[in-house]
């Protein structure tokens, strides 16, 4: 008991939030595969203004590139885990 | 957002005066900079974030969505560039107030940001305050951060905040106030002292105990402190 009093505060809320994740979650609920989040990854890449607008994904990339070109990134934050 | 500006006739002519840059958070376990988002402060998708060539935040884009909105947003976004250049080359008065903007982006880890503050030598009563706390506020950041998951480094931490508090030094940030109660209490707990518990727990409720996000935090710090040993 005394060693669960000396878990930091953050370690005990996660655990409290795992808790009830587990205890609210149906049984058969699992999240999406590593390989169904690709395909959504590469789904959302594939789109037509992302080629035509001339975005960068890579983000190593756009940084050489600003600072080659003198210039600031525009940066779009988007996600695909979710529709 | 993506079907509107972004695909917009104009959005081509526009985009070739910057580096557009789309950041996608998936949940894959490798991809490099997946957690970007969060690490530049971003809370909700989509997000429209200018950045400068370190990849460093400048500003959020608050304006509208259109080509017209972007543009107006980046003529924001070169005055703060052209500010830290005058600060480069000289201009005392600049150099104090893109200090003051870098803070408030969290630009540097604290004994650089220390290193530059001291450096500063044009700097009004008014300015002196408000870059007084943005110190404080990035000491409490880099202590948290250094401290990463190892609990005794974290309470390490608490104990510099203590001493913070003792020196009437307090953040001012939510986060950062959040961070700085939870650790100390730790601190206090690991070290068996009641009393400065219930004094951290009493702080905490009066500095974020209105705002229901820290609720449940309260409630378990109330918790602890009901099943403390005695004072």
């Amino acid at each position: 008991m005394k060693d669960l009093f000396h878990q930091s505060s953050a370690v005990r809320l996660a655990g409290a939030l795992v808790a009830g994740a587990l205890l609210t979650a149906p049984a058969a609920a699992q999240g999406p595969s590593q390989a169904e989040l690709q395909a959504k990854y590469e789904a959302k890449l594939a789109h037509e203004w992302i080629e035509e607008g001339g975005w960068e994904t890579d983000f190593d990339q756009a940084k050489a590139r600003a600072k080659a070109e003198g210039k600031v990134l525009f940066a779009y934050f988007s996600r695909s885990y979710a529709p | 957002m993506e079907s509107g500006s972004l695909s917009d006739n104009d959005f081509p002519a526009f985009a070739k005066n910057v580096v557009p840059f789309l950041h996608v958070t998936t949940r894959l376990e490798d991809k490099p900079y997946e957690k970007l988002f969060g690490e530049l402060g971003g809370t909700g998708f989509p997000t429209l974030m200018w950045l400068d060539a370190d990849g460093r935040k400048i500003q959020v884009h608050n304006g509208p969505r259109s080509v017209k909105g972007f543009e107006e947003s980046l003529g924001e976004v070169e005055l703060f560039l052209d500010q830290i250049e005058k600060a480069e080359n000289g201009d005392a008065k600049a150099a104090t107030a893109v200090l003051i903007r870098q803070l408030q982006l969290q630009w540097f880890e604290y004994d650089d940001a220390l290193a530059r503050r001291e450096a500063l030598t044009k700097v009004s009563s008014k300015e002196k305050k408000e870059l007084d706390q943005l110190l404080i506020d990035t000491e409490v950041r880099t202590h948290v951060k250094t401290a990463g998951k190892d609990p005794e480094a974290q309470r390490a931490a608490g104990a510099h905040f203590f001493a913070m508090w003792s020196e009437k030094r307090l953040p001012a940030g939510k986060s950062e106030l959040y961070r700085f109660w939870t650790l100390m209490a730790d601190h206090a707990e690991h070290a068996g002292d009641k009393k400065l518990f219930r004094r951290i727990v009493g702080a905490f409720d009066q500095s974020l105990g209105s705002d229901s996000r820290y609720r449940a935090v309260l409630d378990e710090l109330e918790g602890r402190l009901a099943h403390f040993g005695r004072e």
